[in-house]
């Protein structure tokens, strides 16, 4: 067995354990370990070979692919160590980790600090439970989106895509740059769930249409996929008997929303949030145990890789606290999801000696038009910021000045609420 | 390990058969694991891809206890038996079987008579531990079951077994003992010769002087073979839902409503492997290949489940759906005897639910049919009855998972991430004979589990081109029709 | 020339203004817009839109069947599939670097498509 001791000990190689592992490093810390299943490192952007990466934290225009291999290099440059093909079985709550590879066989690390960067993965037909047959050609929008990218494989050509994510929208324009045709993007909501720039330059640059407040009641073929049929949905989402149209396609594609992917997390015990589907953290990215951190999208769907890297780069100045014993006893405030919030990370902070203004990243339940985003002691409002419009597809980010964490250091629970704001303009 | 052939080894190096067998689910599976033990020449067909297809595939996975059926038809008689059997075969094959119980639940008072004459079935059938429990001891026994759950009829004896797995291991171990498979092969018709009879297939024709006729949902039309029709087989549709293991164990037992004059109800069954599956529904239809799960199926499994663990959040844990068709024949009874019309045909058909448990007995009297109709029955001196599991790296501790990794460091590159399923597995399925994806996660798992084969997919489409030699592009979910992919995305022919 | 109309979807921010173009011999007018910068917008989106162009060409003896690339500069929407059909004819051999130039001026469109990754050959596997 192989056994080694580190300081922090990352678990995935993806945008998230790459912005951690180089905050650490920058931070002084030593022995920093990426623990990684793939072959290589970067996670999931190797296979998003499209632009839109990046335009918040380098303020530039990247791709998937440079968006990864800037942090790779980087990462090589500060000496953080990884091992790849490595496949994690087991964390314990003394921070022992478990795994598996062909090089090495088993391996044991013991780390002072963990951080949890293990990303999503996406919703499939099943947890929809939609009925029909189960032909060849039902793909989840990603693993379409890896056979086109990085296996040269084209997993049809007459195409409808459920749910308008961005990983749908962005395989929308990407199939039809390889010649198939996509024949609608059909979304159960009456609004979409993609960003409106990928509406704009992956559905209609192409004449793609969207069609809103639909979903696929049955799909068709025994062996390869021959239709789907949609129908019209009403306000509880049900089906409308006769508003149903068939659609012939080969393929269909899932793009119907991300999982946090916490089976780990789940094993070692750690408390997770069901509004988010990944662990209940403090502002510094702490998990209910102790030195066990988590950033990027294990822990909350982020809709920007740049937040993926800022809430990584939060987890490693979490993890140096930690280890330098500054992170003990303090009394945690809880952060609860007032109006219009569907999910706010984090979802819980504490007060030490030192007070820093505290973002959070909230995503609301449904489009609102000139709200305002507050915090609330009780029905005191502590601190608010006004939007022209909040969307579930855009996060809200939302910072809280210093000032006002301390007027609230005696709360036991805060409340984060979007309401309509009539002054707003 | 299971023998040198695999399912591809291409047939009719010899046209000629002493048997053959048409269909091979788990009926045609035993009986051709059963006719192995002999000094014969037997062929197993079935116009899949890969064994265990049909009814097999879709199946609840129950070994029932088999009180539930009326004494005096072959169903009651042979349910028993099969029990009692299916715990050795499993042995000598190492398929898992869990001897978990089983409880008949009662949500009304009014009911107990149905139970109490499932009590006086199983005195009659020898069916052994069986009992009616009280409320306390039932609520007991199924922490979340309904509070208006009354009371329970108590079967020890009932086990749960993974079907496919089953007829997977009893191939795989008549191969090893000398069958020949002959798959994506479609029997056209059977001619009478004056020796025997000549089967015409798609791939070509086989002599035979018997056939077996395990067709499953087509055993009518084989029978029609014979020049008339000699019965009439419906599908009868199950829809059902499967939950991940996550779920937790909401029983150990398997949870059966009371019983209906047609069928057994939706039941609660844990899977061997861990998931849970909720099903089946009942509805006689006439499709054949009608393997649509509907709104209206599913929702009555839903109401099912929520009706008897009202505490339980079902719709969080949904993994997927999916749809069998048990073969009903009109008679409602199993048919094993021979043919009217043609001497050397012998039916083995009608096998609806419990088929899986009753396989075994179903062999046994097939083969003393064979022996009645002048078989010769010579003991094969080389027949071995055991057959080695794949192993499982997710299954051992970690000293037995080094020792597999020294010993093939393919076994510590893991493909698919939420079975934990390594690449030598993936491997060995493949040398066992899987040539598709479907194949592959019938042996090992890949794609079970969470994201029902979102991460290991293109993973697995390598493996396999690579071990079949056979173009990514060519690659299928389960045989003909269905190639995963549609081409090259560049290949040269790009012009838009 | 003919007075047309065409609407554009603002993608500056999050409220996604439908602004409705007409184009006159007179001029361009826009309406719909609740900001100065979605006019301007949306008279480039009327009048030159443009945008980045990914995709992956073939490469032999790499880790990966396909490299991804992309366009140095934006490039005219109306010549992405001309970009396309040149692309989808090439192939480079490993290994490869990040922003090497792997076609100069690709269909006289100004722009350059330069790789976005390294690409190792296959036979040395990449390990950190």
């Amino acid at each position: 067995m192989y056994n080694i001791k580190v300081d922090i000990a990352i678990i995935g190689g993806g945008p998230a354990g790459l912005g951690a592992a180089c905050k650490a490093k920058k931070l002084g810390i030593k022995k920093v370990l990426i623990l990684e299943r793939d072959r290589e490192l970067g996670g999931i952007l190797p296979q998003c070979i499209h632009n839109g990466f990046g335009l918040l934290y380098f303020k530039e225009d990247l791709t998937g692919p440079e968006y990864a291999t800037r942090f790779i290099e980087e990462a090589d440059k500060l000496r953080v160590e990884a091992k790849l093909n490595t496949m994690l079985l087991e964390i314990t709550k003394d921070k022992r980790i478990f795994g598996l590879s062909s090089k090495e066989g088993l391996a044991q690390i013991t780390a002072k600090a963990v951080i949890l960067s293990m990303g999503c993965r996406e919703r499939t037909r099943g947890a929809l439970n939609i009925p029909g047959t189960r032909p060849a050609g039902i793909y989840t929008a990603g693993t379409a989106q890896r056979l086109v990218n990085m296996e040269n494989l084209l997993p049809g050509k007459n195409i409808v895509v459920l749910g308008s994510g961005d990983v749908g929208l962005i395989m929308a324009r990407r199939l039809t740059w390889v010649g198939a045709k996509v024949k609608a993007v059909v979304e159960i909501l009456p609004y979409p769930s993609g960003l409106t720039r990928n509406i704009v330059q992956c559905l209609e640059d192409y004449n793609i249409p969207l069609i809103l407040s639909h979903t696929v009641v049955d799909i068709h073929g025994q062996d390869r996929l021959k239709g789907v049929t949609i129908a019209k949905v009403d306000e509880n989402r049900n089906p409308i008997k006769g508003s149903e149209k068939f659609i012939p396609c080969d393929t269909l594609l899932l793009s119907v929303g991300l999982i946090p992917e916490n089976e780990l997390s789940k094993s070692v015990g750690i408390e997770l949030d069901k509004a988010t589907g990944g662990a209940f953290v403090d502002q510094y990215m702490q998990t209910s145990i102790p030195g066990i951190f988590a950033c990027g999208n294990v822990v909350q769907v982020y809709d920007l890789v740049d937040y993926v890297t800022e809430s990584a780069e939060i987890a490693a100045k979490g993890a140096n606290l930690f280890m330098k014993g500054k992170l003990k006893n303090h009394r945690t405030i809880a952060v609860e999801r007032g109006e219009n919030v569907q999910q706010v990370v984090p979802q819980r902070f504490s007060l030490g000696k030192q007070v820093e203004p505290i973002k959070f990243y909230i995503r609301v339940q449904h489009p609102q038009e000139k709200v305002k985003v507050a915090l609330y002691w009780g029905t005191k409002e502590i601190f608010s910021k006004k939007e022209l419009i909040v969307k579930p597809s855009e996060m809200v980010v939302f910072e809280v000045s210093d000032e006002a964490i301390r007027k609230i250091s005696k709360a036991e629970k805060v409340t984060i609420a979007v309401s309509k704001h009539e002054k707003n303009t | 390990m299971g023998g040198s052939t695999t399912l591809r080894t291409p047939f009719l190096t010899r046209s000629k058969a002493d048997v053959a067998i048409i269909g091979a689910g788990i009926i045609g599976a035993t009986i051709a694991r059963e006719l192995s033990r002999y000094k014969l020449s037997t062929i197993l067909i079935d116009k899949e891809a890969d064994v265990g297809w049909g009814t097999t595939k879709a199946n609840t996975g129950v070994i029932h206890a088999g009180y539930s059926e009326d004494p005096h038809t072959l169903r009651g008689k042979l349910t028993t038996p099969g029990n009692r059997i299916s715990k050795q075969l499993c042995e000598e094959l190492e398929v898992p079987l869990k001897r978990i119980g089983s409880i008949v639940v009662s949500l009304n008072r009014k009911e107990l008579p149905v139970l109490n004459k499932l009590e006086n079935y199983a005195k009659i059938l020898g069916v052994t531990g069986t009992r009616i429990l009280k409320k306390d001891e039932l609520h007991s026994m199924v922490p979340h079951l309904t509070p208006k759950a009354v009371y329970g009829f108590y079967a020890p004896t009932a086990a749960i077994v993974s079907p496919y797995g089953l007829a997977i291991a009893l191939v795989e171990n008549a191969q090893a003992n000398g069958l020949n498979v002959l798959l994506q092969t479609k029997v056209l018709g059977l001619e009478k010769k004056r020796q025997g009879i000549t089967l015409n297939t798609t791939s070509g024709d086989v002599r035979t002087d018997f056939v077996i006729n395990a067709a499953g949902l087509w055993a009518d039309e084989i029978s029609a073979m014979s020049g008339e029709k000699e019965f009439n087989i419906h599908p009868r549709k199950g829809e059902y839902i499967l939950f991940d293991e996550t779920i937790g164990e909401i029983t150990g037992k398997i949870i059966f409503p009371a019983p209906t004059p047609i069928s057994k109800g939706i039941a609660f069954a844990p899977f061997v492997e861990g998931n849970y599956a909720v099903g089946p529904t009942d509805e006689d239809i006439q499709d054949k290949e009608d393997l649509f799960t509907s709104f209206e199926g599913l929702k009555k499994v839903f109401n099912s489940a929520e009706k008897f663990f009202p505490e339980i959040p079902f719709k969080r844990y949904m993994i997927r759906n999916f749809c069998g068709l048990r073969a009903v024949a009109d008679e409602n009874d199993f048919i094993i005897r021979p043919s009217y019309n043609m001497k050397g045909l012998i039916h083995a058909a009608g096998i609806q639910s419990p088929g899986l448990t009753a396989a075994p007995a179903i062999a046994s009297m097939v083969m003393d049919i064979l022996k009645d109709q002048g078989m010769k029955l010579h003991p094969n001196p080389h027949f071995n009855p055991e057959r080695r599991t794949i192993h499982r790296i997710k299954d051992v501790d970690y000293k037995t998972k080094e020792k597999l990794i020294e010993g093939d460091p393919r076994y510590g590159h893991i493909v698919c991430r939420c079975e934990t399923v390594s690449e030598a597995e993936v491997i060995e399925a493949i040398r066992r004979g899987a040539t598709t994806l479907d194949g592959i996660k019938f042996r090992v798992r890949c794609g079970m589990g969470r994201c029902q084969g979102g991460f290991c997919t293109p993973r697995v489409m390598e493996i396999l081109s690579s071990e079949l030699k056979t173009p990514l592009t060519k690659i299928s979910k389960r045989g003909k029709g269905s190639r995963l992919v549609k081409g090259k995305v560049w290949d040269g022919s790009f012009n838009v | 020339m003919k007075k047309t109309h065409k609407s554009i979807t603002c993608i500056l921010c999050p409220l996604g203004c439908k602004i409705m173009t007409i184009r006159k011999k007179t001029g361009i007018r826009v309406s719909g817009q609740k900001c100065a910068k979605g006019k301007d917008y949306a008279i480039q989106e009327l009048l030159n839109p443009t945008r980045v162009l990914t995709a992956t060409i073939k490469i032999k003896e790499g880790v990966l069947p396909l490299l991804p690339v992309r366009t140095n500069l934006p490039i005219l929407k109306d010549k992405i599939f001309e970009c396309i059909r040149n692309l989808s004819r090439l192939e480079v051999k490993a290994p490869t670097k990040m922003g090497e130039t792997i076609l100069k001026n690709i269909a006289d469109t100004g722009s350059d498509l330069i790789s976005t990754r390294d690409m190792e050959r296959v036979q040395c596997k990449q390990i950190m």
